[in-house]
């Protein structure tokens, strides 16, 4: 269902490229989450054709939010200011079906070319082979997303411990009554508190959602802390300083202040 | 939740199992006591034939009386029931055993005329080893598996065939030139003596050379066709060999071949290759650490090259299809603990709805061999999911399904993939979800007061995150992750642990207070990496 809209206005909004089957659900997912405000899409489409030839990836936009779709090559310079990805929130680079396995040195081309357009955007990429993330990580990208990767650590996880998927599932969804896991800056109130003193408060004044971990720069090094240990150098007693983040898993985004 | 010295006594005095607080003292506890019924036993034949020597006996005999009657009282004092315990069947057994000796040693006034009687029926403390019948079955198997993995890579049972032929050539060879001989020549030929044929045949057989001559000609004849068979046997012998050593070079940097008789049991068993089975048995072995060997059938299965070897001395490989009923028993899926078929991708022109229906088709075969099984399918598209999930039970992964909502989740809450990679990763310092029964203390207990006390857990962190109430054989299918609204009863912070609940905690190893179904362990139910 793709309707007409003006993109001279957008701001804070998200920039697609390239289409594959995933971008039904993804655009799905941004515009009609019931948790979060709704976002205004932006889709970079290389291959005319290949649009028009698959009507089930084209998304259900029944929202305020726009859903746009630019014709052209993600790495050019002028599609990408066309796409206002300087005033863009976030940027992602689906793998092209047309380059098949190899469409990960594509993907990463497009990734340096969005960044050099704004920095400042969060890149999140598909990528197919696990085999290339290492190299990945060492460019500009935010997050890679690797499906294979993901199918390996549930099929595992299912295993091991069998209705775990499960909760992935009810954690990824954006569906109403399903929680999820937000990361969100340390108010100032709460600076130099533990994780145990804020869990505990968090408990007893019966916030609705639930700390699971923290991320602290530990050496100059960004860490990610999920459930802290007792000791070790980030502990559930170490004192947070400003500049950490929270974890926590809750229905909506989290407003720490009035539970402290 | 610390362990209290009597839970420590009583884990130690269980039989080792080999996992989940059962330690190495637990199975130092086991060979000392399995070596004292033993030794006791051996007592009784001894004192009959050596009657001088039983005073000494006598006190060795009091002396595992003691040792039997300190097991039995700390036993009993560990015991999660006091009251009840002499009168379970292994607390009799284990009186059984002490009773005889204790009724010997106050014969003087009480048994006299059934004194020798008595002494005998201290061979009942064998009954004990009933205690043992896993770590007696489970050390039969073992040894059962490594003589047929013998027997298989190193040619055994032809070359016990090649023996035995030879064996057979060598008693009918010498006897029959000694008899030709003796006959023909009388006692002047080297075949004359019995034993003497004996040694000359056996060079002819092993060295091919004719040594020593018979004089006869028919004994000439009889010894040149000793020879070719002498020839022949060195000849297969020598193939065999190379056989072996070719067989080995091949295999070389592969996955160690399943033998056709070794029986597998709580073994995980991965049906289909596709690339991300590295990876697949690398987070299993991880979570596991390499307690539960993994089973790849896959027509493949004997081309699976690895890149290192000791990453995969648990891993086996059945090359042969899946859907062949006789390959799918020689994987022992009956036996399996977890089953887990991967999307093939052995043909590249499948679209993935034939690919899902070829996954499909190994899922109903192998539910058909072991239909309690926890069963996990990879599955390539949403269309296969509707008819799929007609198959109670299955756990299906759509993993597009799974990147499609983290991508949006990742431009929704940036960073928000690294703590999924992280709850998804086996390694000792990541956390993952684990389902557990409530612990008695927290029966009663609110939820709030769950999270309170897990917080302040510090030898096992963890944290409380959900409830899970979904039936025994289905877990994970009705659950709350953070309770917070009211509809399902299960409202935060009001809502009350029972006992058939059952928490969603995330933490580094499955909780080691857990009340584990001893019988779920060595069913294999709950794969711990403890």
């Amino acid at each position: 269902m793709e309707r007409s809209y003006s993109i001279e206005t957008l701001k804070g909004h998200v920039v697609i490229c390239n289409c594959n089957e995933k971008v039904k659900t993804i655009v799905e997912e941004l515009q009609n989450s019931t948790v979060q405000a709704s976002l205004d899409v932006v889709l970079i489409v290389q291959d005319h054709q290949l649009w028009h030839d698959h009507p089930r990836w084209h998304p259900i936009v029944s929202g305020t939010a726009r859903f746009i779709i630019i014709y052209g090559s993600p790495t050019d310079e002028s599609i990408l200011q066309k796409a206002q990805v300087s005033s863009a929130k976030a940027a992602i680079i689906l793998a092209d079906p047309k380059y098949g396995e190899l469409s990960d040195a594509p993907s990463s081309l497009t990734a340096i070319a969005i960044e050099r357009a704004n920095p400042q955007v969060h890149t999140v990429m598909e990528l197919l082979s696990s085999m290339n993330r290492p190299h990945i990580e060492h460019s500009e990208v935010n997050e890679i997303i690797c499906i294979g990767e993901i199918s390996e650590k549930l099929i595992a996880s299912s295993c091991i411990s069998p209705g775990v998927t499960n909760i992935f599932e009810n954690l990824l969804t954006t569906e109403d009554g399903t929680p999820q896991i937000y990361i969100n800056k340390m108010p100032k109130k709460a600076c130099h508190m533990s994780f145990r003193q804020l869990t505990k408060k968090f408990i007893l004044n019966e916030a609705p959602f639930i700390l699971i971990g923290f991320i602290a720069r530990l050496h100059s090094l960004t860490t990610i802390v999920i459930n802290p240990k007792a000791n070790g150098p980030l502990n559930k007693d170490t004192p947070l300083s400003g500049e950490s983040k929270l974890v926590t898993m809750g229905y909506q985004k989290p407003d720490f202040l009035p539970y402290l | 939740m610390k362990h209290s010295y009597k839970d420590f006594i009583h884990e130690l005095m269980e039989p080792y199992s080999g996992r989940f607080r059962s330690g190495l003292g637990s199975l130092l506890v086991d060979i000392v006591i399995i070596f004292c019924i033993l030794m006791s036993c051996l007592l009784i034949p001894l004192g009959y034939y050596f009657p001088e020597l039983d005073p000494f006996f006598w006190k060795l005999e009091i002396g595992f009386t003691v040792l039997f009657c300190v097991e039995y009282i700390i036993r009993w004092m560990v015991a999660p029931n006091p009251i009840v315990y002499p009168f379970t069947v292994f607390a009799m057994i284990d009186f059984l055993a002490i009773m005889p000796t204790l009724l010997v040693l106050n014969a003087d006034f009480i048994f006299l005329p059934f004194f020798r009687g008595l002494r005998l029926l201290r061979l009942l403390r064998l009954l004990k080893f009933i205690r043992y019948r896993i770590f007696f079955y489970r050390l039969y198997i073992r040894i059962r598996n490594w003589s047929s993995a013998l027997t298989h890579h190193y040619h055994l049972r032809q070359m016990r065939l090649l023996f035995l032929v030879t064996l057979l050539f060598w008693i009918l060879g010498s006897n029959l030139l000694y008899i030709t001989e003796t006959r023909l020549v009388g006692n002047q030929g080297p075949y004359s003596n019995y034993w003497q044929a004996y040694w000359h045949i056996i060079i002819v057989l092993v060295s091919g050379i004719e040594d020593k001559e018979p004089l006869s000609l028919l004994g000439r004849i009889e010894v040149s066709f000793f020879l070719l068979i002498g020839i022949c046997f060195a000849g297969l012998v020598t193939a065999e060999l190379v056989s072996i050593l070719v067989k080995k070079m091949n295999r070389s940097g592969k996955i160690q071949l399943k033998a056709p008789t070794s029986q597998l049991h709580h073994h995980i068993v991965i049906i289909a290759f596709n690339p991300n089975i590295f990876n697949v048995i690398k987070q299993i072995s991880a979570a596991v650490k390499g307690k539960n060997q993994i089973l790849i059938v896959s027509r493949r299965g004997d081309k699976i090259k690895i890149a290192n070897p000791k990453h995969y001395k648990k891993v086996l490989a059945l090359p042969g299809d899946p859907l062949n009923r006789s390959i799918l028993k020689q994987a022992w899926i009956n036996n399996a603990s977890r089953v887990i078929i991967l999307s093939s991708d052995n043909d590249k022109n499948d679209t993935l709805l034939e690919k899902d229906n070829r996954s499909l088709m190994k899922t109903i075969a192998a539910i058909s061999f072991n239909p309690g099984v926890d069963m996990t399918v990879e599955l390539q598209t949403t269309d296969s999911l509707k008819y799929a999930s007609h198959l109670a039970g299955v756990n299906f992964i759509v993993a597009r399904i799974f990147g499609e909502r983290l991508i949006g989740q990742a431009v929704m809450n940036p960073g928000v993939t690294e703590i999924f990679t992280s709850l998804m990763t086996y390694t000792d310092d990541s956390s993952e979800f684990y389902f557990i029964p409530v612990p008695n203390e927290l029966v009663g207990k609110t939820l709030k007061q769950a999270q309170l006390f897990f917080l302040d857990l510090d030898e096992e962190p963890m944290i409380l995150v959900g409830i899970d109430r979904s039936p025994k054989d289905f877990p994970g299918t009705n659950f709350k992750l953070n309770p917070v609204s009211d509809d399902d009863g299960l409202s935060s912070p009001g809502v009350i642990l029972g006992e058939k609940d059952n928490l969603i905690l995330i933490a580094y190893e499955f909780p080691s207070f857990s009340m584990v179904n001893k019988d779920d362990l060595w069913k294999g139910r709950i794969l711990l990496r403890r």
